[in-house]
């Protein structure tokens, strides 16, 4: 797999032009919205509400309408101002601002009733400029997070580890930060389908980290404890619920989803879904 | 920038105690749902078969304003909204921040807020206008400790810091 933060700093590799290609891509949009869903999940907010969410690396804002479609107000920051621009375009409902993380976050104390990041803090790791200090970075980034975070709320920190040591880098300074909590993994045993994410608690000691997902969706423990797996949270987005991929339903699904964010598919038809006859 | 973010943001400049509130000032502003309505108007005279509920801004809705207002420090809003020339219509605060004076972004709280109960519908609509659809397109932050300004461009603050601000 081609890793970009091995390439360029993300405010360069994110420019004009890959910015909209990666916007624009329904391959990146489907995997997105997949790990934003599982990132909701896992924070466990409370139901029937509207939460106060950030969104770190919220780059072209796919990340952040998943969040909004889940009745959720969400602000976000990104580096790349490239990114930043497609998401306006895209008239998103987040508030952006450009920033980088290793700087640390700029809120009030204890407003936010979660905090995500799809795909982007791998990039902590890395010394793009000649000043950089990689954990200190990390550290100021943990320590503010903690200080915006309401006291008993989550973050849910999805990332690409290039290696072992990176997971236990962003662990160490997330945990001297004050943070209780660690890493899911799910689809452990898929190479493409293996995910992490890191699942934060800020100011609860006794709290569980939740368990992966097997590879059929299942939770990889199930223990009478386990909170983050309890039924009706977010009963829309488990699997059971999903029409069946490649089902005429799953293809109108996505189809309006694509409408709805914006990029251009064919129109309806009675062949919708249907197989093609070979000539 | 819109207002809730504004409300939401302080100053992350090294040393800084005091970040909040950050002072706003701004060469041009706009409202979103005035945006929104007439994209709307142009969308329906091109396109005969868009109905109205396709496209748009969510409505008003008291409960997202319930869940949202302990998260607002109403006199902060206040302030910004004056400072931009919208004040109108808007509840007085009960307590005021002086624009020069940073407090403690840690003892500022929501408690001083209005209780939502005793605003009309009206006032309670036009509060959440203004946080909302207020749109800050070009102007500035000021951390009100440091001086530093943050500038805003094409809606979007830059809060990216210098090296040795860090
Ligand atoms: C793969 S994109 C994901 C964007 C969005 N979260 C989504 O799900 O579509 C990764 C993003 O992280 C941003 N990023 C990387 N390092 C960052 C940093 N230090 N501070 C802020 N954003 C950063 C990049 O600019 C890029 O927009």
């Amino acid at each position: 797999m081609s890793r970009p933060e091995f390439i360029a700093p993300p405010e360069v590799f994110y420019n004009n032009v890959e910015a909209r290609k990666y916007t624009f891509n329904s391959r990146m949009l489907n995997i997105q919205t997949e790990m934003t869903e599982r990132a909701l999940e896992l924070l466990n907010l409370p139901e029937d509400q509207v939460s106060l969410i950030l969104d770190v690396g919220c780059g072209s804002g796919l990340s952040g309408e998943t969040v909004a479609d889940a009745g959720h107000i969400w602000v976000g920051f990104d580096i790349s101002k490239d990114m930043l621009e497609v998401a306006q375009d895209r008239d998103t409902d987040g508030d952006l601002a450009l920033a980088d993380a290793g700087q640390g976050a700029f809120y009030r104390p204890g407003v936010f009733d979660g905090v995500i990041s799809i795909s982007a803090i791998q990039w902590l790791c890395n010394a793009d400029k000649k000043h950089h200090r990689p954990e200190r970075r990390m550290q100021r980034f943990f320590t503010t997070l903690y200080t915006s975070l309401k006291r008993g709320a989550r973050a849910v920190l999805q990332f690409y580890p290039s290696d072992a040591t990176q997971v236990e880098r962003l662990t160490a300074a997330a945990m001297k930060a004050g943070f209780t909590g660690g890493v899911v993994v799910d689809y452990p045993n898929s190479s493409k389908r293996k995910k992490f994410y890191m699942c934060l608690f800020a100011g609860t000691a006794d709290a569980q980290v939740p368990a992966g997902l097997r590879d059929d969706g299942t939770p990889q423990t199930v223990d009478a404890g386990d909170i983050t797996f309890r039924r009706g949270a977010h009963r829309r987005i488990r699997s059971s619920d999903r029409p069946t991929k490649g089902s005429r339903e799953w293809i109108m699904a996505k189809k309006e989803l694509y409408r709805r964010r914006g990029v251009e598919v064919v129109n309806d038809s009675k062949y919708s879904g249907r197989r093609r006859r070979r000539l | 920038m819109r207002l809730l973010a504004h409300n939401l943001m302080c100053s992350h400049v090294r040393g800084v105690k005091n970040g909040y509130p950050l002072g706003l000032a701004a060469t041009e502003v706009r409202f979103l749902d005035e945006v929104a309505e007439k994209a709307i108007a142009e969308q329906m005279a091109e396109d005969s078969d868009a109905s109205d509920g396709e496209y748009g801004l969510p409505e008003y809705n008291d409960d997202v304003m319930a869940n949202i207002w302990p998260k607002v420090v109403y006199s902060v809003l206040h302030q910004a909204a004056s400072a931009l020339g919208h004040a109108e219509g808007l509840p007085p605060p009960k307590v005021a921040v002086s624009p020069s004076m940073g407090v403690d972004a840690a003892t500022v709280a929501s408690s001083s807020n209005p209780d939502l109960a005793s605003l009309t519908e009206q006032e309670r609509k036009t509060i959440y206008r203004i946080l909302f659809y207020l749109d800050v397109v070009e102007g500035s932050l000021t951390c009100p400790e440091s001086g530093r300004v943050f500038p805003i461009v094409k809606s979007i603050p830059n809060m990216l810091l210098d090296e040795d601000e860090v």
